[in-house]
């Protein structure tokens, strides 16, 4: 068995009297897809900003490859692999879909690999982009995206710089059900870049097609961490879900 | 580059007409003018260095364009410095206190940034206003000898040279960052600071830079004001009109390219300047309360946001 890429353990995190995270462990293996489940306010959200370096833990320690990632910064982050999407897309509005993803390709990519040329890296966001599908819309202003190709240029920004690990933060939250089809589709195609993927979600049909493994949050507590199919016929899981 | 060659020949021709001035037009009032116009391009280009780039607002403009003047009383008074060494202190010291306020506020977001440069500046007026070395409320005289060099014909055209020079000097800066990938990057924080940093836009970094940069600039514009009026006081290089025309240039000129305060500038200042000799003096502010609220409903986003929906228009 190989090294876990990303290892979180023990992790709490407070804001004020409140507990967003109580002692959370998890880790992931290089090109694994493991959903992070719960119930709103069980502190799926806090994870992310907690892994992607936007809030700073109370307790416990966050590395990925075997390195502490307590006191990097968000910006640091990515260049070492892990890339994160917002829950709400957040796309720079002033600019293009193209100078969407120039960003990335300019601040995210170590040192060593940076592309000074502005001709490859045009070339590189625009193949980036055709990718997922918004080819054609290069140079339209990215305020003018629909909500579904909004997303597709948030998951494009963060894979842009082929980073080992994604968090998809709710990356279909509120789409159709072909546009569900549509963002599973170029997530699923993420394993072949051998990019490992912690799917945040709440759309069960996604996350059970997804998934390798998938880890229950309720109230900050993580309640269980196993395949699909457990997960659902697991008890603490049905009641922390539906009640008794 | 064609679009830097135009740029370098466009700058060039602007410099050379307008620097050939001195030799062709009498009497010293319009270069008094056309200074205080010059010196307000360079406030507002490097106000929108911070403001209009990086979305940061600050108040506090007059402040880091009397540390240049006041940098310059010290220099002149401790040394008998001459007028580029003044220029490189002045700068130099409003650079520095630039980088020190954005390590202090860059944590602040929107209002919360604009309000502490706000009492930066009121800190040190208060701290000017207390301090005999620098004149304290009596004001300070700066007593140059006044013969031109150059063979030009009064000393008045070489301070409007050196404005002259230290305007195209501010544009250049503000062109390079505009198109350098520190351009996008701060862009890109203006857009959405969390997720700038989150794809890699070393955001402290970048706004730590354009802080000292912008504060640099304003300096830059003040070390000068001495020489021309030999005589400061705190009222008059913490003047509220300072602070508001360096906004309000860049606003009614369009924020979002280095052209649109420079257009700003030129069209506010001469206006004032013109209202002051023919109107009134104290009309000054009110003419420019009257055109930002005009603007801010006819064209939020300035001239050149104008002209960019009506080239747009033409297109199609």
């Amino acid at each position: 068995m190989s090294e876990p890429l990303l290892v979180v353990s023990s992790l709490t995190k407070r804001f004020g009297g409140f507990t967003a995270l109580d002692n959370v462990s998890l880790s992931i293996l290089p090109g694994e897809r493991v959903s992070l489940i719960g119930p709103n306010g069980s502190g799926k959200s806090t994870m992310v900003n907690c892994i992607s370096g936007m809030f700073r833990p109370e307790a416990g320690s966050v590395s990925f490859e075997g390195r502490q990632l307590n006191g990097v910064a968000s910006h640091e982050r990515i260049r070492i692999g892990v890339a994160r999407t917002f829950q709400i897309p957040r796309p720079f509005a002033t600019m293009t879909v193209l100078e969407n993803i120039e960003i990335p390709l300019m601040f995210a990519i170590s040192e060593r690999n940076k592309t000074k040329d502005k001709k490859t890296r045009l070339a590189a966001a625009t193949e980036i982009l055709a990718s997922v599908g918004l080819g054609r819309k290069l140079n339209e202003p990215s305020s003018s995206l629909t909500q579904v190709d909004m997303r597709k240029l948030e998951l494009a920004r963060a894979i842009a710089v082929s980073p080992k690990l994604l968090i998809a933060d709710e990356s279909m939250a509120g789409l159709s059900g072909t546009e569900v089809d549509e963002i599973l589709k170029l997530l699923l195609g993420l394993k072949e870049r051998g990019i490992a993927v912690l799917l945040i979600e709440h759309i069960m049909r996604a996350v059970m097609s997804f998934s390798d493994r998938v880890v229950v949050l309720v109230a900050g507590k993580k309640i269980a961490d196993d395949v699909p199919q457990a997960i659902i016929s697991n008890p603490d899981v049905v009641k922390a879900y539906l009640g008794e | 580059m064609k679009s830097n060659f135009r740029f370098c020949i466009g700058l060039l021709t602007a410099m050379i007409a307008l620097g050939s001035l001195p030799y062709v037009l009498q009497g010293d009032y319009f270069f008094f003018a056309a200074f205080s116009v010059l010196q307000f391009v360079v406030m507002a280009t490097a106000w929108n260095i911070l403001g209009g780039n990086t979305g940061y607002v600050n108040f506090g403009a007059a402040a880091f364009f009397a540390i240049g003047a006041y940098s310059t009383v010290a220099a002149f008074k401790l040394f008998k410095a001459s007028i580029l060494v003044c220029i490189i202190f002045g700068t130099a010291n409003a650079a520095l206190i630039g980088l020190a306020m954005g390590y202090l506020t860059l944590r602040l977001k929107g209002v919360f940034f604009s309000i502490a440069t706000l009492a930066l500046s009121v800190v040190l007026m208060t701290i000017v206003l207390n301090t005999d070395f620098l004149g304290g409320a009596r004001g300070v005289y700066v007593i140059v000898d006044r013969t031109p060099l150059f063979g030009l014909p009064r000393y008045i055209h070489l301070l409007y040279w050196i404005m002259l020079l230290i305007s195209g000097f501010a544009i250049i800066v503000a062109r390079t960052i505009q198109h350098s990938g520190m351009g996008q990057g701060l862009s890109a924080i203006r857009d959405d600071e969390g997720a700038a940093e989150c794809l890699g836009v070393p955001t402290l970094k970048l706004k730590l830079i354009a802080t000292t940069i912008s504060g640099g600039l304003m300096g830059l514009a003040g070390t000068v004001f001495p020489f021309l009026i030999t005589y400061i006081d705190p009222t008059s290089t913490f003047n509220l009109s300072i602070s508001v025309n360096s906004i309000a240039m860049p606003l009614i000129g369009g924020m979002s390219t280095w052209m649109g305060p420079v257009i700003g500038a030129l069209l506010l200042g001469s206006i004032q300047q013109i209202a002051t000799v023919t109107i009134s003096s104290a009309g000054n502010l009110l003419i420019v309360g009257f055109l930002l609220v005009l603007f801010v409903i006819l064209a939020p986003n300035g001239i050149m946001g104008w002209f960019d929906v009506w080239r747009k228009r033409r297109k199609r």
